[in-house]
């Protein structure tokens, strides 16, 4: 199925859960956040929670900003 | 003719405490530095130690796939405490989204809201701060406005119960100054919370300005990372800011229309 990952299309396996998926795009693990059409994920239910059909994953981190 | 040996006497040293207070939490320095425009990280490192700032902001972006060194390790090994923002953001909902991903990212419920209203500007956008400073603070977060110079709007943002409160000498970036200090003077008036001045200092001077006007502290960020001289600019901040406030607390002379000698009238020769 089609995800949009940090704003570009992705197509993974149908019930990939959001942990699956930090680990496929091999997305740094500490200091990261998670959304799921524009939902924040808390990390404890990655695991649990299966990535939604043509859902919008934004994956942030700290960048230097004023 | 004797000179004294200064070195054997004691330096005088305030006593008087005058801890700098956020939301219940001490810092150690009055000086906030914001982290955008450094060219490098190891730049950015030297600034922030040179800056002594205990606060110090980072925005919050899409993971690049190809990241090397994190501003995260750089500011874990400067030890100081972080500061996410909610720079690029144009409505409240953005920013509220911002700020939760911070929060869960960086487990931090402290955030420097910024919501702006164009690019050209970079002013804040007053009707969409308000709204998402409301629902910040009442989802529990320590809520930092980036704000116009507007006294009533400051007046409005401590009300909805905004830890600090953050106006601007001139836009973000433009080194410009304080631009209203009469507005500056009356926000720290019109607050109980602590005002720190956020945005368009260029030099020493105008941070100084700022501390000698009232503000709590001061963030400064491109004045710094975009200096020639990042930690040697960082230092100077650093002192200004304190000589700003010390000046500040330590009851300036009344500014007076004509001299006043300062040397005895009397026993004067007379040629």
């Amino acid at each position: 199925m089609t995800i949009t990952l940090n704003g570009s299309p992705h197509e993974i396996a149908d019930g990939t859960t959001l942990d699956q998926l930090v680990t496929v795009f091999s997305l740094p693990e500490r200091g990261v956040a998670l959304a799921m059409n524009s939902e924040v994920v808390p990390r404890s239910v990655w695991a649990s929670t299966r990535v939604l059909l043509d859902a919008r994953v934004e994956v942030v981190t700290a960048f230097q900003g004023g | 003719m004797t000179v004294t040996d200064m070195s054997s006497v004691a330096p005088v040293v305030s006593s008087v405490p005058d801890p700098f207070v956020i939301a219940g939490e001490e810092l150690s320095s009055r000086l906030l530095l914001g982290t955008g425009g450094a060219t490098s990280l190891t730049t950015l490192e030297s600034a922030v130690r040179a800056s002594g700032s205990a606060l110090v902001t980072v925005a919050i972006r899409r993971v690049s796939l190809t990241a090397g060194d994190s501003v995260l390790a750089v500011l874990n090994r400067a030890r100081v405490r972080l500061l996410p923002n909610t720079a690029g953001c144009y409505t409240a909902r953005e920013a509220v989204l911002t700020a939760k991903l911070a929060r869960e990212a960086l487990g931090t419920t402290w955030v420097k809201l910024e919501v702006i209203a164009d690019d050209k500007t970079l002013l804040p956008d007053a009707i969409e701060l308000l709204d998402a400073a409301e629902r910040l603070v009442d989802d529990g977060f320590t809520v930092l406005p980036y704000t116009n110079d507007d006294p009533v709007l400051a007046r409005r943002l401590a009300g909805l119960g905004c830890a600090a409160i953050m106006p601007l000498g001139s836009p973000i970036g433009s080194g410009l100054g304080i631009r209203n200090p009469h507005a500056i003077e009356m926000i720290c008036d019109a607050v109980d919370v602590p005002v720190v001045l956020d945005a368009g200092i260029g030099t020493a001077s105008d941070a100084a300005l700022a501390m000698e006007l009232g503000c709590d502290a001061v963030l400064i960020a491109s004045a710094v990372t975009r200096a020639e001289n990042p930690a040697a600019m960082a230092t100077a901040m650093k002192h200004a800011v304190i000589a700003g406030r010390l000046a500040r607390t330590s009851g300036r002379i009344p500014v007076r229309r004509l001299a006043r000698a300062s040397s005895p009238t009397e026993g004067v020769v007379v040629g």
